[in-house]
């Protein structure tokens, strides 16, 4: 249950303060919350089956909002993680590497929204030589 | 004896986006920057040499400064979730950062789960587990900031060697757990197919032969290892990033650096060893995009990607015909 607040940082978890401590010692997470029937959870953690049921739902209905696939009125909310095209488009900015050619593969460069990994050799190999040409002499 | 510049170029990379996204565009986003390190703190000299070089950040106005870096060393992971939880946020706001550099990721997970006595038995999976499911929580955070604040998060990671045989934990398990390896031999079967299954074999992992085995399709997602026709070296510095698959599903985006040592053609003999050893002349780099949201991966081996050398004025990419050239005092100017 730790990981409702994560997943859904705008929860209104005060309103089901009295069903979190059991669930999250019954290791009851928010997967299984979706996941399994509401039954289940409720004799997993010894709970009352409506207040369960209850959260279910609202949990349910919190992760489609946060996606913008609510229906009704949800559709209009605008969700960081639904985008138009155009939005993507007009907050698109990049950081440039200082170098045409490296840009160019990179699509102009360092995205901006995105998390980019760059990996490589460390120098620690290279230290090792060191470490073998020092002894030599 | 030459000096030999660091590792694939991975700081120097890094410290290249430190400045230019402190320009205005097209370059960069006119914003500071903040360099959060595990290791070693900012080499600020090596900063102020790119500064003092580079022609586009001498023509620059307002030029880049140091005072625009923010840099904090997280010691261990405990601090790097504090930091990165609670004091980054405000940081970004305060300050108006747009690009968020963590150098490097796997240095602080690497000293938490991997130690030893805490690796045997049962004990070991679990650690890994739990590994995984911090992983997970630190994919998020950083996809949330980047996303809430449409900012740029860059994250380092190391490389290990990959080892022939047995493979990971993961494929031995996926292995002993498909008691029915048909797709492997139906695959093989196919004539169309044989001759890239006897490519495989030449491959250090040729001990899966599953198509469906992480050890086989870690080539398209590591970096290393995807090229059609490799030579006996490139099998001998087959690498995978360090953190696992589990790490990688939380990128957008991943960028290999590669470098590959050429040889000169006279020989290092010495008393110890009579035969000696080829002189190391130089190392050539790449830049191989392995995956991206918005732009297309450069393909199998070396042949798509960007070669490009350090130089005292940063990164520069060697033009294609320029590749004969001899230049035998390019790796002396940089002193880092």
């Amino acid at each position: 249950m730790t990981d409702l607040t994560a997943v859904l940082p705008g929860f209104p978890t005060h309103q089901y303060v009295r069903l979190l401590p059991s669930l999250e010692k019954n290791l009851v997470t928010t997967a299984d919350l979706l996941t399994l029937d509401c039954v289940e959870i409720a004799k997993r953690a010894q709970l009352p089956l409506l207040d369960v049921k209850r959260l279910c739902n609202a949990t349910l209905e919190a992760l489609q909002r946060s996606l913008g696939i609510a229906e009704g009125e949800g559709v209009q909310q605008s969700s960081l993680l639904r985008k138009t095209g155009k939005d993507i488009l007009g907050s698109w900015r990049t950081i440039s590497t200082l170098d045409d050619d490296l840009d160019r593969a990179l699509g102009g460069g360092i995205p901006t929204g995105y998390i980019t990994e760059i990996t490589g050799e460390r120098y620690a190999t290279l230290l090792l030589y060191f470490v073998i040409i020092d002894n030599l002499l | 004896m030459t000096i030999f510049s660091s590792g694939a170029g991975k700081t120097q990379f890094l410290l290249t986006l430190l400045l230019a996204a402190q320009l205005d565009a097209p370059y960069g986003l006119s914003s500071s920057t903040l360099y959060i390190s595990t290791e070693s703190a900012l080499p600020t000299t090596r900063v102020s040499q790119l500064l003092h070089t580079h022609p586009v950040l001498l023509s620059a106005n307002p030029k880049p400064t140091l005072d625009k870096i923010i840099s904090i060393v997280t010691p261990d992971l405990e601090s790097q979730d504090h930091i990165l939880r609670y004091q980054v946020p405000v940081a970004l706001r305060r300050h108006g950062i747009r690009l968020i550099i963590l150098d490097s990721v796997a240095a602080n997970y690497r000293a938490e789960f991997e130690r030893p006595g805490a690796g045997n038995g049962q004990n070991s999976g679990a650690n890994m587990a739990q590994r995984s499911s911090e992983l997970v929580k630190l994919g998020q955070l950083l996809r949330d900031l980047a996303r809430n604040e449409n900012c740029a998060i860059v994250v380092a990671n190391q490389v290990a060697d990959r080892f022939a045989g047995g493979g990971s934990p993961l494929a031995r398990r996926s292995a002993g757990n498909n008691p029915d390896s048909s797709i492997g031999a139906s695959l093989s079967s196919l004539p169309g197919v044989r001759g890239e299954v006897e490519v495989n074999t030449a491959l250090p992992f040729k001990s899966t032969m599953d198509p469906m085995s992480l050890d086989h399709q870690q080539r398209w997602f590591t970096g290393w290892g995807d090229d059609p026709h490799p030579s006996h070296l490139t099998i001998k510095n087959m690498k995978t990033p360090s953190l696992g698959l589990i790490w990688t599903t939380q990128l957008a985006c991943r960028v290999a650096l590669i470098k590959r040592p050429v040889y000169g053609p006279g020989i290092l003999a010495d008393e110890e060893n009579e035969r000696g050893e080829p002189v190391l002349r130089k190392w050539r780099r790449w830049m191989k995009v392995v995956f991206a949201p918005h732009v297309a991966p450069s393909g199998p081996g070396l042949e798509g990607a960007v070669e490009f050398e350090i130089k005292g004025e940063g990164m520069k990419a060697v033009k294609k015909k320029a590749k004969n050239s001899d230049d035998d005092d390019e790796d002396n100017d940089l002193q880092t």
